[in-house]
């Protein structure tokens, strides 16, 4: 079966006067299976959301794709235009943000915001449409639904827009959902409920999911697979155990090192990555990461390493010159 | 297949990529053409603005004449251009004192809260509600139609809206952290309004003011239609286009053109508040 | 005098068009202490902070600085007393001028005391600008030409610069990515160490109070339903809610996250 999302390749240019252009995202590529749910985790200015909004066809001016391709199924978002482009977005593939207030409109109650992202794309009456938005409320776990369907989104606490956004991301039945930061904004126990409403989502409608985020306490509970960004490339794609057991690239496992949780060690430093992330267009050459890397050497600085899997029987792909010997160092 | 040819693409990527003019440049431009050809007026026009030529009165557009003549035989291309020192001169000194006294009201307002903010507030909503026109007229009959006069009563017509506009922004900023900040580690209230307000409002006020000016132009107009506005000889663009509204069946260029200089300007005002007002939210965002 | 609190809140109470956001919440802060005050959005913690800083007026209680009565200073003596409790907030960019430069950020809090001379009040923005990890090179920047960890270090920097000796940190690395927010956890223990600061670390995290706070108290609906010290509230926490927001915490453990997940399920 062909997968849900297929990217290859994908490169996103900004571009700067005088004609110059600075690559956002460089040459991703990775497949999200149906009914997968994938975390693509970095840090700001990693290139995660840029390559979402890629995926969307949501980048405007000075950003573009300047190369690659994205696979909807079998569909190539990239030669859609205009109206073609609009039913794909929203209908089969749809976005939620961090900030659910940017896709509710603050006038409008929500039901109605809901019926009419259901109306948009099925041929369906008013009545109905509204029937179903309350369907939908009820499915995303919101109490008195025909009540909320009434409300305002400036009435409603943070966790229930980012569950009535759900809700209208899921009006036209997408095969695809983008998560950006979805739960970032919210209190931990907030943040937990959404977790576990996405994951039941993707489990019994089969939606094939995307969580772009930078907490990889919230990526563990939410992944199958994980795809770590660094400098707008992937750096390491794994299964979730794998990745979290034995993270092959030295930023992946700099960010579980610097994570905070109940288990950080008191009285001591937290571990951290050295220096700040770089800028696009500013980017050391050979690995982008080698000059924050501790197992850094001369081979580092020359060549850039390529994403390929570091052994014939493992799934995980990595893009550092060292990924099998560093394992060896520490296990043996 | 979907694909386009190569060269298309590359083509329309690079028309794509060519610097475009924004829609704030080219207004701003238009106007700041008008402010020069108004200011430069004695070496753009040919003519005396107030020289009378009975010989020629009534005449049509000409090679001598642009706009032709009025009914004293004055070159109205001339009066026009002198006409537009006066207009600008007042609408631009009621910007300034709607500003002046706009921005210290409302911002005074904003610090202060309480009952002094009730009671400004109050008295801005009291005067918004006289109208305008009235109120104008009540003050130059009183107290004479000189330019200094009117900018100063379109001035303060303009200076509840603008003391609103200005408490709304000034109680934005001040719920925002460099604000608080600021409060925390003990900044005087002059330093509050003037290096951290007031930098931080002036893109949005320069919007108001835009607006302002817009409005000004269209009280002086109105003020200048019924008789009240700049007396003869000299004359405004409000003043010309009333002359002209007399005779308009015998010469329509003796009003069109001061309607048309009046409408230039007061378009490309608004479409400049539209822009900056645009630009200084996508600031915030 | 010693072992006199610096912090002594008293039921303190604010209300907003009736409801009391804050609501008899009593504590106390011993110098060169952090009090983490954890809850979640509403729950009265940054209010709290702001009526202890004044910039929101209380509606009862009282607030013992150093034993002096905060809540009846006036003008002048409140000024004073603003020299030595400061303020971090969450958003790095926003708590940031965007009008001004780095150096005019750091030196505004010198000119409105009226501190030093041009001179004095340069060698002390390049001074704090090494305190907090920054170069002297940053001075003449814009904060929008800083990354939000450094733009925080700028703000840490401002609240450093009149020589408090407490700070309320308000989520003040929320917004940061994990490194970032790990190196700046890193430079607030180590100023605290070396400066001998005393925190008020306001956070819904309760993973990262417990690493930065000697002290704990949970508040919720405006009210403090537990108070404890850390070792203790993290091993035998007494309110239900604190354990729900313990339990809350993602652990970055797949095995035990994805369980976690699929047991609410039931």
């Amino acid at each position: 079966m062909t997968p849900a999302l297929t990217v290859e390749g994908l490169t996103v240019v900004a571009d700067g006067r005088r004609g110059s252009a600075v690559e956002i995202v460089r040459d991703v590529s990775f497949t999200v299976a149906r009914g997968a749910r994938m975390g693509l985790v970095g840090e700001s200015g990693s290139g995660k959301t840029m390559t979402a909004m890629a995926v969307m066809g949501l980048l405007r001016r000075p950003l573009r794709v300047s190369g690659g391709s994205v696979l909807l199924g079998d569909t190539d978002l990239r030669a859609l235009r205009g109206r073609a482009l609009a039913r794909v977005r929203g209908g089969r593939v749809a976005m939620i943000y961090q900030d659910p207030m940017q896709s509710l409109n603050p006038l409008h109650r929500v039901g109605e915001q809901i019926a009419e992202a259901i109306r948009l794309h099925a041929e369906v009456g008013r009545r109905e449409a509204m029937a179903r938005a309350v369907e939908l409320l009820t499915d995303v776990g919101i109490d008195d639904p025909a009540v909320k369907a009434r409300a305002y989104p400036h009435e409603l606490s943070g966790g229930m827009r980012q569950r009535v956004m759900i809700a209208m991301a899921l009006a036209a039945d997408p095969e695809l959902l983008l998560c950006d930061e979805p739960t970032t904004a919210l209190d931990v126990t907030t943040q937990r409920r959404i977790v576990e409403l996405l994951v039941r989502i993707s489990r019994e409608r089969g939606v094939a999911m995307v969580m772009i985020t930078h907490d990889l306490g919230v990526a563990a509970g939410f992944c199958d697979e994980i795809a770590v960004m660094y400098a707008g490339r992937l750096v390491e794609q794994a299964p979730v155990r794998e990745l979290y057991a034995a993270p092959r690239h030295p930023y992946t496992e700099a960010l579980l090192g610097a994570a905070c949780d109940l288990t950080l060690p008191l009285e001591r430093p937290i571990p951290t990555i050295a220096g700040q992330p770089p800028l696009p267009g500013r980017l050391a050459g050979g690995c982008s990461f080698h000059p924050r890397c501790p197992y850094a050497q001369e081979v580092c600085t020359l060549e850039r390493p390529l994403l390929a899997a570091p052994d014939a029987a493992a799934p995980a792909r990595v893009a550092c010159h060292f990924a099998l010997t560093r394992e060896k160092v520490r296990h043996g | 297949m979907a694909e386009l040819p190569v060269p298309a693409v590359t083509a329309r990527e690079r028309l794509r990529r060519l610097p475009r003019p924004s829609l704030l440049a080219v207004s701003a431009g238009i106007l700041l053409l008008l402010v020069v050809l108004v200011l430069a007026a004695p070496l753009v026009a040919r003519y005396d603005p107030n020289e009378q030529d009975p010989a020629i009165a009534f005449a049509g557009s000409s090679w001598a004449h642009w706009f032709g003549t009025d009914d004293l035989g004055r070159d109205l291309f001339a009066r026009v251009l002198y006409g537009g020192r006066l207009t600008l001169l007042i609408a631009g000194g009621a910007v300034v004192v709607a500003f002046l006294l706009g921005t210290a009201w409302g911002f005074l307002a904003a610090l202060r809260r309480g009952i002094v903010d009730e009671l400004l507030m109050r008295s801005a909503d009291a005067l918004m509600a006289i109208p305008q026109l009235l109120f104008a007229l009540v003050c130059i009959s009183a107290f004479g139609a000189s330019t200094l006069n009117l900018a100063l009563v379109i001035g303060v017509l303009l200076a509840p809206t603008t003391a609103r506009m200005a408490r709304t922004v000034a109680l934005q900023e001040m719920n925002r952290d460099y604000y608080a900040a600021a409060v925390a580690y003990g900044a005087r209230r002059r330093r509050l309004l003037l290096a951290e307000l007031l930098p931080n409002t002036v893109s949005l006020l320069a919007v108001q003011a835009a607006i302002n000016a817009a409005s000004a132009m269209i009280l002086e107009a109105s003020l200048s239609f019924v008789g009240l506005g700049i007396q003869p000889p000299d004359a405004s663009w409000g003043t010309l286009l009333k002359e002209g509204y007399q005779f308009l069946y015998q010469r329509w260029e003796y009003a069109i053109f001061p309607a048309l200089a009046i409408l230039l300007t007061i378009w490309m005002l608004n479409v400049v508040a539209d822009q900056l007002g645009a630009r200084s939210n996508r600031g915030r965002a | 005098m010693a072992d006199a609190p610096l912090l002594e809140v008293r039921s303190l109470v604010k209300q907003f068009g009736g409801r009391r956001v804050v609501d008899d919440v009593s504590f106390t802060l011993a110098r060169g202490e952090t009090l983490g005050l954890v809850g979640e959005s509403g729950s009265g913690k940054s209010t709290t902070a702001r009526c202890v800083l004044r910039m929101l007026e209380a509606d009862g209680g009282s607030v013992l600085f150093d034993g002096e009565d905060v809540l009846a200073l006036r003008r002048e003596p409140l000024r004073r007393l603003r020299r030595r409790m400061q303020v971090v907030f969450q958003d790095p960019h926003g708590s940031l001028n965007r009008r001004s430069s780095v150096e005019q950020i750091l030196t505004a809090p010198l000119a409105a005391h009226g501190l030093g001379d041009r001179a004095a009040r340069a060698a002390r923005v390049a001074e704090l600008l090494e305190l907090v990890g920054l170069g002297g090179g940053y001075a003449q920047r814009r904060p929008r030409e800083l990354s939000g960890g450094q733009a925080q270090r700028v703000a840490i920097a401002r609240a450093l610069a009149l020589e408090p000796e407490f700070v309320v940190l308000d989520e003040a690395v929320s917004a940061l990515d994990v490194s970032v927010r790990a190196q700046v956890l890193n430079l607030l223990t180590q100023l605290q160490r070396e400066l001998g600061l005393t925190y008020l670390f306001i956070s819904h995290d309760l993973a990262i109070v417990r690493y930065m706070a000697h002290q704990v108290a949970v508040m919720r609906h405006g009210r403090v339903v537990e108070a404890q010290p850390r070792t203790r509230l993290f091993e035998q926490p007494r309110h239900e809610y604190t354990r729900s927001l313990m339990d809350a915490i993602p652990v970055a453990d797949p095995d035990l996250e994805q369980a976690r997940i699929l047991a609410a399920r039931e």
